[in-house]
């Protein structure tokens, strides 16, 4: 069908009401969002589900992340309160916006040890984050949460041990936030029940693409949930046939190293249909510990070098040969605006298959591989 | 000063784009309040990020990505209006203004596609991008684009078929 084949008058009779655009003038100038939950760290969302799953099964809870769990369980009402308005206040896609400023090098790395020192042995700081409506209330050394800009105004200089461990405290209790909302929105995940051997054979098949591809063997003490992902769309919309279901229809394997946000986590992604995207990726705080990032332009110095490997990866684990073309990103948000990254990722065509591996420029490994047709 | 600039500012880009915005994002969602959900979210998301832009026709392109990246967040977790029929909603006010037309067939057929087939079908033909803008608009390859794009006449056509059998296209 050619453009000027169809009749397309009703599109240009369909009209926004001026009522409607005089209220979103109104609201936005306000900074307002609408009541629902839906738009709000919708990743974040799905994060906190995740974590809630795994967190019900398996290990059980360590005396310390009892200790952490207690903390954030009996927090105040009001100081509840203070942390539901800001979590609506949110307007942020990234947590790096909502701060005044980034970490310095030497605050990440102490950042890092005492977040596992808050989660895995209970150290707490001594006072809460200060929580004020306007900058004139504090120092240009204090750390607080600021209404009047919606940001956490961090220190100008470095920061103390004290202040790091509050700047810890306030995302674990804002995150513990967004899980009792998720949780009251129904968007906490289930995991999947499955007949014990469908889920050994889930598991074993995990654990050994683990094992073969980054060379990392899980032993039982991790804790692990399989989710389904067909359980998460309307059963009105399946149809086997729809491309997006194929793509979508796959089994879910986390295995995460404790009960901890920050924990080391792996994931697999298993494809129920030939042709499905498989997934296999790895994060947490044994691979995301370093502030170091990269422009488009200063990764050139590392393209060559991550092409080789990634070509070695994807011959070695995935028997693929040399790709008809490579292509270049991941300097990109997800509004197409440029950003630094840690990671380059390559996307590999081999005909109409791409498959697309990111490796990490600083700790020198692929990081996640996802492509069709990948597992034999 | 500058909130108050920051203020026109938004003032003025909301009353140029929200039509336009309306028009597309009401299509894929089939309900004038969720749409002025995703809309505010997209304006919110315009203030805060205060993007600079060569030209209108970017400012333009930025708007259209971040309100599909918003529709697509907003179906990922609500599924209610995906199967509303558009006779259930003919009485809201932007589709009372738009009944009395010719195209109402086309308006069914676009109505009833799924929400991926439906962005490309939107971008293509009704806001006229090319094959390469609607791709990079939707965040999709090329080639998904063509696919989505092939699949959605096809699926239109079945549709006008079994609604009165005059085709309003070819299959190519």
């Amino acid at each position: 069908m050619k453009r000027d084949e169809m009749n397309t008058e009703f599109y240009s009779e369909l009209h926004i009401s001026d009522a409607m655009v005089d209220e979103l003038v109104a609201d936005v100038k306000k900074g307002k969002r609408h009541a629902d939950f839906r738009f709000r760290y919708s990743t974040a969302i799905v994060a906190a589900a995740i974590i809630a799953a795994v967190g019900c099964g398996g290990i059980g809870a360590s005396a310390a992340y009892q200790a952490y769990k207690n903390r954030v369980e009996t927090m105040p009402e009001e100081e509840q309160a203070v942390y539901q308005q800001e979590l609506e206040a949110d307007t942020y896609a990234a947590v790096e916006e909502a701060r005044t400023r980034n970490y310095t090098d030497a605050e990440y790395k102490r950042y890092l040890e005492l977040e596992d020192a808050y989660y895995q042995d209970g150290v707490f700081p001594e006072q809460n984050i200060k929580h004020v409506s306007r900058l004139d209330e504090i120092t240009t050394d204090e750390l607080a949460f600021v209404e009047e800009i919606n940001q956490i105004h961090m220190p100008a200089g470095e920061m103390t041990d004290e202040q790091l461990l509050q700047l810890i405290d306030y995302y674990a209790k804002y995150n513990y936030t967004i899980e009792q909302n998720a949780e009251e929105m129904g968007y906490v995940a289930e995991q999947t029940v499955l007949p014990e051997e469908e889920a050994d054979a889930i598991k074993a098949q995990g654990l050994a693409l683990i094992k073969d591809c980054f060379g990392v063997e899980l032993d039982d003490s991790w804790d692990y949930g399989i989710y389904n992902t067909m359980d998460y769309i309307d059963p009105e919309e399946l149809d086997p046939d729809d491309e997006i279901t194929r793509d979508f229809a796959a089994y879910v394997l986390n295995y995460t190293e404790s009960d901890a946000p920050n924990a080391t986590f792996y994931q697999v992604i298993l494809p129920m249909y030939d042709g499905g995207v498989f997934i296999l990726n790895r994060a947490g705080k044994a691979y995301y510990n370093d502030l170091t990032e990269y422009t488009r332009a200063e990764a050139d110095a590392f393209v060559e070098e991550g092409q080789a490997a990634v070509l070695q990866f994807v011959s070695e684990k995935f028997g693929l040969g040399t790709p008809d073309r490579i292509e270049i990103g991941g300097f990109e948000n997800g509004l197409g605006e440029e950003c630094t990254s840690q990671t380059i990722t390559f996307s590999l065509y081999y005909g109409e298959n791409e498959v697309t591996v990111d490796w990490n420029m600083v700790h020198k490994m692929v990081y996640c591989i996802a492509g069709r047709n990948l597992l034999k | 000063m500058r909130q108050s600039n920051q203020s026109e500012d938004i003032e003025t880009v909301i009353r140029q784009y929200s039509d336009m915005l309306f028009r597309i994002c009401f299509l894929i969602l089939k309900n004038e309040q969720d749409v002025k959900d995703v809309l505010q979210e997209t304006f919110l998301r315009y203030l805060t990020k205060q993007p600079e832009f060569n030209t209108e026709e970017h400012r333009k392109a930025w708007l259209i990505k971040v309100s599909q990246n918003k529709c697509k967040e907003f179906l990922r977790f609500h599924k209610r209006h995906s199967y509303t029929p558009l006779h259930e909603v003919e009485n809201c006010a932007a589709i009372a203004d738009a009944t009395n037309y010719e195209s109402r067939e086309t308006l069914e057929c676009i109505w009833n596609l799924e929400a991926s087939l439906k962005g490309v079908v939107i971008l293509y033909y009704l806001e006229g991008y090319s094959l390469k803008k609607t791709a990079e608009l939707l965040s999709i390859s090329e080639s998904a684009a063509r696919k989505r794009l092939q699949r959605a006449r096809e699926k239109m056509q079945s549709m006008n078929t079994e609604m009165k059998g005059d085709m309003i296209y070819e299959a190519r």
